[in-house]
């Protein structure tokens, strides 16, 4: 029977592959970029630029959605960047808290047939390269993070979101208002 | 039967083992888990908020729905399509490191670099020659996935997601606006449903006043109608 991989693979990953064209990167500064970016950036950095970047393009795009009138437009508005603040933020530290608590129970002194203790609890039985133990720190951080997320996103961002909803959105209604007064 | 910790201990050198060389993946996967929980509380805390007024509810509920569903959809299908394709452009050696590439083509002359079904990878692991150059050649593999995972994400969440959540959102407020002021008109719980009428055979004014004559004047004729 043919795997589902084989039929992505024929399909779609094939054709983009042979669309795309040959590079070759030559500058060291470019390969040592990547190779940082990978060493580096991990959940907690994603979470962020998805976040700042959503920060600067979502409540424009909300703001000029004309299907809908501007009552509702105000309220969209608000709601996303009260979405955004909130989850951007608690997904950082949640994240962040997380991969730190990995690295407590990561710790890189296992030796082989040695009962599991709480400092290498974590730690892969035939982990051998210094840089993909800091990798699978990070994995098992953010694994950690999405069960702690399932409580937070609950605990902190519904009443959080709904919190700063009504406050952006009295804000901008005063706004509104404001300059419709000046404007007369 | 094995301790906790123990078993806590296999789980994470399985994940070690299926993930220390793509990390890239791990994001997607994780990333979009962490969609569907954000989803569901989005969604509650617009419901639990008693100072958005009903009308913009209708707009906003299903305008999250939409927003939680095409970004899951949109963050795994997209990210998850350019981190394979990411990744597998680097293992087949269309996109290379110079250094690398060279020490490839020196110790393999006959590696078909930039081909599909080139694998570096598998290259790597059969030659005690090539060595050297796996360290590099991961850590450039893993930045490439990464900062296209990382591009990919902000194009499906920022750009891809709002606009087609917005039109969806502004479509469900229609509907429910125009179903609010064209209800359906049921019958209340308390009429009672009256029987059906037969109005085949049903005689009209004039055939009953004949008919009451005739039977005024000869009693026994038979008919069925009394008067």
């Amino acid at each position: 029977m043919t795997k589902i991989s084989d039929i992505l693979d024929r399909r779609i990953y094939e054709p983009l592959h042979k669309a795309m064209p040959e590079k070759t990167v030559v500058s060291r500064k470019t390969a040592k970029f990547f190779m940082h970016v990978g060493k580096t950036i991990s959940s907690p950095e994603v979470r962020l630029i998805t976040g700042v970047t959503a920060l600067a393009s979502q409540p424009f795009i909300d703001l000029h959605n004309k299907e809908v009138d501007e009552k509702t437009r105000i309220v969209s508005c608000a709601k996303t960047i009260a979405k955004i603040v909130v989850g951007t933020t608690t997904g950082v530290l949640v994240r962040h808290g997380c991969i730190k608590l990995a690295e407590l129970g990561c710790q890189f002194k296992k030796v082989s047939g040695e009962a599991v203790k709480w400092s290498t609890l974590f730690t892969p039985g035939f982990a051998t390269n210094i840089d993909q133990i800091i990798q699978h720190r990070k994995t098992i951080g953010t694994i950690l993070a999405v069960v702690v997320s399932l409580f937070t996103n609950f605990a902190i961002d519904m009443p959080l979101t709904k919190f700063l909803t009504n406050i952006f959105t009295k804000k901008f209604e005063n706004q509104k208002t404001d300059s419709k007064g000046g404007s007369k | 039967m094995k301790a906790p910790l123990d078993l806590i201990n296999e789980y994470s050198t399985k994940i070690y083992s299926k993930y220390k060389k793509d990390p890239g993946g791990m994001l997607v996967i994780t990333g979009t888990l962490f969609w569907v929980f954000s989803a569901f509380a989005q969604v509650g805390a617009i419901l639990i908020n008693d100072k958005i007024p009903k009308n913009q509810k209708k707009f906003l509920i299903p305008q999250e729905i939409a927003d939680a569903g095409i970004n899951i959809a949109a963050f795994y299908l997209f990210t998850n399509t350019c981190n394979k394709v990411a990744s597998k452009l680097v293992s087949t050696g269309k996109l290379s490191y110079k250094p690398i590439k060279d020490y490839i083509e020196k110790k393999i002359p006959n590696a078909e670099i930039g081909k599909f079904s080139t694998k570096i990878d598998d290259l790597i692991a059969a030659t005690p020659e090539l060595i050297r150059i796996k360290k590099p050649y991961n850590q450039f593999k893993n930045g490439v996935c990464v900062a296209v995972n990382v591009v990919a994400s902000v194009i499906a969440c920022n750009i891809v997601t709002p606009y087609l959540r917005n039109h969806l959102g502004a479509k469900a407020q229609k509907i429910s606006i125009e179903k609010a002021a064209h209800p359906t008109t049921l019958p209340a719980q308390n009429t009672p449903i009256l029987p059906r009428i037969h109005v085949q055979n049903r005689i009209g004014i004039d055939d009953y006043k004949k008919q009451a004559t005739v039977k005024a004047i000869y009693p026994n004729t038979s008919s069925s109608m009394r008067i």
